[in-house]
């Protein structure tokens, strides 16, 4: 049976609707990357007597959005539509979701734009560096995979794998959600009705071990994109975190988890904290500057961002690596710490302030294996932490000597400014156009 | 304090008032969360800035968050955060505004807050020259480093050669270097007035309460004279005008632009229709033209301006990595086929509407309801409103609008804002060895 939570809004004609199947892309082979992103896409493109534009005409006549979208760990569809357009929509997608066709020349045009696409990224200067970055800090390791995949991959890839792909999602895998003029009573028929055709029992997922810790050696590793003309650098720092406990919990299971939550907030979780004080706000030197904490069930991310001019480069990074050494070694304040939690606390509100966000954040919740209840609790947990167990999780958790450094910008402007820093081991120079 | 208008939307009841000194409060009671949104909405924006000044309405907009004569630097986040607020301020053509978010019982303090930087801002040229440095690394994140921004920006000039909508709300560089403390000084005396403010307040408040706080914040500013504004009007364009650039690129951009009627019209509605068919979603025309069967394209968009003064009907189309100019001149021409192809539609020909115009139409009423889930952002709508239009209810006067276009009035706005009138066409183009140049 698939399951079904809902929050009711009936102040306007409108709802949405969230299908979650437990299937993302790390269930997809490493020659195969991007196997569950084209399975998810290719429900729009053609099923069983519908064309990939009758499909769009029916779903746009309603007025209504609907995204498909694949995680590591889920594939998400999401759907919107006019109260009295539900059934209609309804009916639609229960009959994409079970008579998929997989059509071979469409999947070939999905191929070719979905390439574009990866390619067209490279104009983004953000884009093109988080993509880096996340190669660079998880290397090797499947969480470093691109999740649409890339030429290589993309190319392998024909109408039987996704079919494969497709016959692995079953309904008890599925989590229905659904936000705004909706009826809870009749949310178990709708995800019956929109999964009556998937696969029975509870589909086999690969173990993913989490990658190691960096190796603590004082140097940072860094990666420059090359691209010219730019007058821009785009930084990205971080390290994966929690990937190691006595009770095998890690990431957002990890005991330590909302202790550092609180505790990075203190460093750049607001625009008030450390670190945007000293770049932003003291010295300009870039219109936003930031840290955050993400995670899964598997590891937590930590991430330091900012973008500064091609000339306050290095300034801006000794400065950078101080702030984050001293933070490390003396831990935030109790000031600081009761603003963070202040600011979390006060704050959670509006993550849930609407039925859209107050679904998204429940199925966040259930997705990742937290109990019932998990939500409403946010406040209480972040009320609970003491100051000394986000003093000891910011010590024990964040690694200013172990990080991974990644600019895109003009290399004749980067590499002179990192040569002869210390701080910087091995650093390597990659042109912007390299195949991501 | 007067009672001045108000609108009933089938639920609650949203009344504008007025105090004495001509600040405007509109409230708008919503108890389905225990949060509020409060908003200051002034009517200056860049189109405002003084000639060699272009970016001071945004950079002024930057410096609101600094000290006052009663609160240090850094107070106004640090008190807000701590509260959960979420905070932030933005300039655009038309306006200024200032936003927070806060849970319910944190009336007074933003009412004290925002009250207190409208009359007592204190700077000091540390903190200009602070902040001029933020704003100019915004400028190359937003206009110099960003294919998107530049070419918008070299666009606007192009098609705006009169009026200031031509120069960009950030500013050129050499006018953000120029702009001096004294300059900022007059640019708050002059346009920070009560009487050239409106507040609104959505969500969970009680009108009683909230206007009493208002009243006690507020009530004592005086007002000020305000500039007469004399906005050159833009001649009409008579040829086509081109800009091109070349820049290390994957992926060429196309940039069409047609001179539009100013928001609140019936014209502007029925173009609004006209981007639903032309862009919205996957069976829009230019979509499934460029980007599905020729496969010219990866991205095509549209928009139509809602600003005060007449605008623009901007389409842009990002193509496939490693076409070229020729690609781009054919998408030209195909843009030129599907407009008028559909001039000659059924869907804007027939008397009674089609599935594709009705499908226009109801992908536009979804997005109207979509857009008022958030108190924050329906604040935006009714503040956005009150200064472009000049009438608040213009939210729901624009849904019925929206409802009464007909494919007559569609038909008609196409052929005489876009295929009668020359367009302002801006292309990107990669150069050869990723080497940029203008």
């Amino acid at each position: 049976m698939p399951d079904a939570l809902s929050v009711i809004d009936r102040a306007r004609p409108f709802s949405t609707l969230c299908l979650t199947i437990h299937h993302g892309s790390l269930d997809d082979p490493p020659e195969l990357a991007g196997r569950a992103w084209l399975t998810a896409q290719m429900l729009l493109r053609g099923s069983e007597g519908k064309t990939r534009q009758q499909i769009a005409d029916a779903l746009d006549g309603l007025g209504s959005v609907v995204e498909l979208s694949v995680g590591r760990d889920h594939t998400m569809l999401w759907a919107d539509a006019l109260t009295r357009k539900r059934p209609e929509l309804i009916a639609h997608l229960a009959h994409i979701l079970a008579h998929p066709t997989f059509d071979a020349l469409e999947l070939d045009r999905l191929k070719r734009e979905t390439l574009a696409e990866i390619v067209a990224l490279r104009d983004d200067d953000g884009a093109l560096g988080l993509r880096f970055f996340v190669r660079a800090l998880y290397g090797a390791h499947a969480y470093g995979r691109p999740l649409k995949g890339n030429e290589a991959s993309l190319e392998r890839i024909g109408p039987e794998d996704l079919r494969a792909c497709y016959r692995t999602w079953t309904r008890a895998d599925a989590l229905l959600g659904l936000a705004g003029d909706v009826d809870p009573t009749s949310s178990l028929t709708l995800a019956e009705q929109l999964t009556q055709a998937l696969g029975v029992g509870v589909s086999q997922r690969p173990t993913v071990v989490p990658p190691a810790l960096p190796p603590a050696g004082g140097h940072w590793r860094a990666v420059v994109v090359d691209k010219p003309e730019r007058s821009q650098i785009q930084v990205f720092l971080g390290h994966v975190a929690l990937v190691e406990h006595d009770s095998g919990k890690r990431g957002v299971h990890h005991p330590d988890w909302t202790a550092l939550q609180v505790g990075q907030t203190t460093f750049g979780g607001t625009f008030t904290s450390r670190f945007s004080h000293e770049i932003r706000e003291k010295r300009g030197w870039s219109y936003g500057a930031w840290s955050q904490l993400s995670g899964d069930q598997r590891l937590g991310t930590f991430i330091l961002r900012y973008t500064p001019a091609a000339k306050d480069l290095r300034a801006s990074l000794e400065v950078t690596d101080e702030l984050f050494q001293r933070f490390v070694a003396d831990g935030p304040s109790d000031a600081e710490l009761d603003m963070a939690q202040s600011y979390l606390q006060n704050g959670f509100v509006f993550a849930i302030d609407t039925a859209q966000r107050r679904l998204s954040e429940l199925l966040s919740a259930r997705l990742l294996g937290h109990p019932d209840g998990w939500v409403d609790q946010t406040v209480e947990r972040l009320k609970n932490v003491a100051h000394a167990d986000a003093v000891a999780a910011v010590r024990k958790h964040l690694r200013p000597d172990a990080l991974v450094l990644t600019v895109v910008g003009d290399a004749s402007q980067i590499v002179p400014a990192l040569s002869g820093w210390p701080r910087i081991g091995e650093l390597e120079v990659v042109d912007w156009q390299t195949p991501l | 304090m007067t009672r001045v208008d108000a609108f009933f939307d089938g639920a609650s009841e949203i009344v504008r008032h007025r105090l004495d000194n001509g600040l405007e409060v509109i409230i708008w009671e919503d108890r389905t969360a225990p949060v509020f949104s409060y908003q200051t909405w002034f009517r200056v924006g860049s189109r405002h800035d003084p000639p060699g000044r272009s970016g001071i309405a945004h950079l002024f907009e930057h410096l609101m968050f600094k000290a006052t004569t009663t609160r240090a630097e850094g107070d106004y986040d640090r008190i807000m955060e701590a509260r959960g607020g979420q905070t932030n301020a933005a300039t655009w053509v038309d306006w200024t505004y200032y936003k927070a978010k806060l849970p319910r019982w944190e009336l007074d303090l933003v009412a004290e807050l925002e009250s207190d930087r409208m009359e007592h801002l204190a700077l000091s040229e540390d903190m200009l020259e602070r902040e001029r440095e933020v704003v100019l690394n915004e400028r190359l994140m937003r206009v110099d480093d960003d294919p998107e921004g530049l070419l918008s920006e070299r666009l606007m000039r192009e098609a705006f050669r009169v009026h200031p909508y031509g120069v960009p709300t950030i500013g050129w560089e050499e006018d953000i270097r120029a702009i001096t403390l004294a300059d900022c000084l007059t640019f708050y005396r002059t346009h920070y007035a009560p009487n050239n403010a409106t507040i609104v307040v959505v969500g969970d408040v009680r009108g009683d309460e909230v206007l009493a706080t208002i009243q006690r914040r507020y009530g004592h500013l005086a007002p000020q004279p305000l500039p007469h504004e004399v906005t050159p009007r833009e001649p009409e364009q008579h040829d086509e005008r081109r800009l091109s650039l070349t820049l290390p690129l994957s992926a060429p951009r196309l940039t069409r632009c047609w001179k539009a009627p100013p928001s609140g019209s019936a014209e502007h509605a029925a173009l609004e229709v006209l981007t639903e068919l032309l862009v919205g979603g996957d069976s829009s025309r230019l979509q499934r033209t460029l980007v599905e069967e020729l496969e010219l394209a990866t991205d095509v968009s549209g928009w139509v301006s809602s600003w005060a003064h007449p605008g623009i009907f901007e389409l842009g189309v990002t193509l496939r990595p490693g076409l070229g100019q020729a690609e781009v001149a054919r998408v030209e021409a195909v843009i030129d086929e599907v407009l008028v192809k559909l001039l000659d539609a059924d869907t804007l020909s027939s008397a009674t509407p089609t599935a594709e115009f009705d499908k226009a139409k109801n992908s536009l009423e979804a997005g109207f309801y979509r857009g008022l889930a958030d108190v924050g952002a329906r604040a935006r709508a009714l503040g956005h409103a009150r200064v472009t239009v000049g009438e608040w209810r213009d939210l729901w006067r624009e849904a019925e609008r929206l409802a009464a276009v007909r494919p007559a009035d569609v038909r008609e706005a196409l052929a005489t804002h876009l295929i009668a009138r020359p367009a302002t066409v801006g292309v990107a183009l990669p150069d050869a060895d990723g080497q940029g140049e203008d």
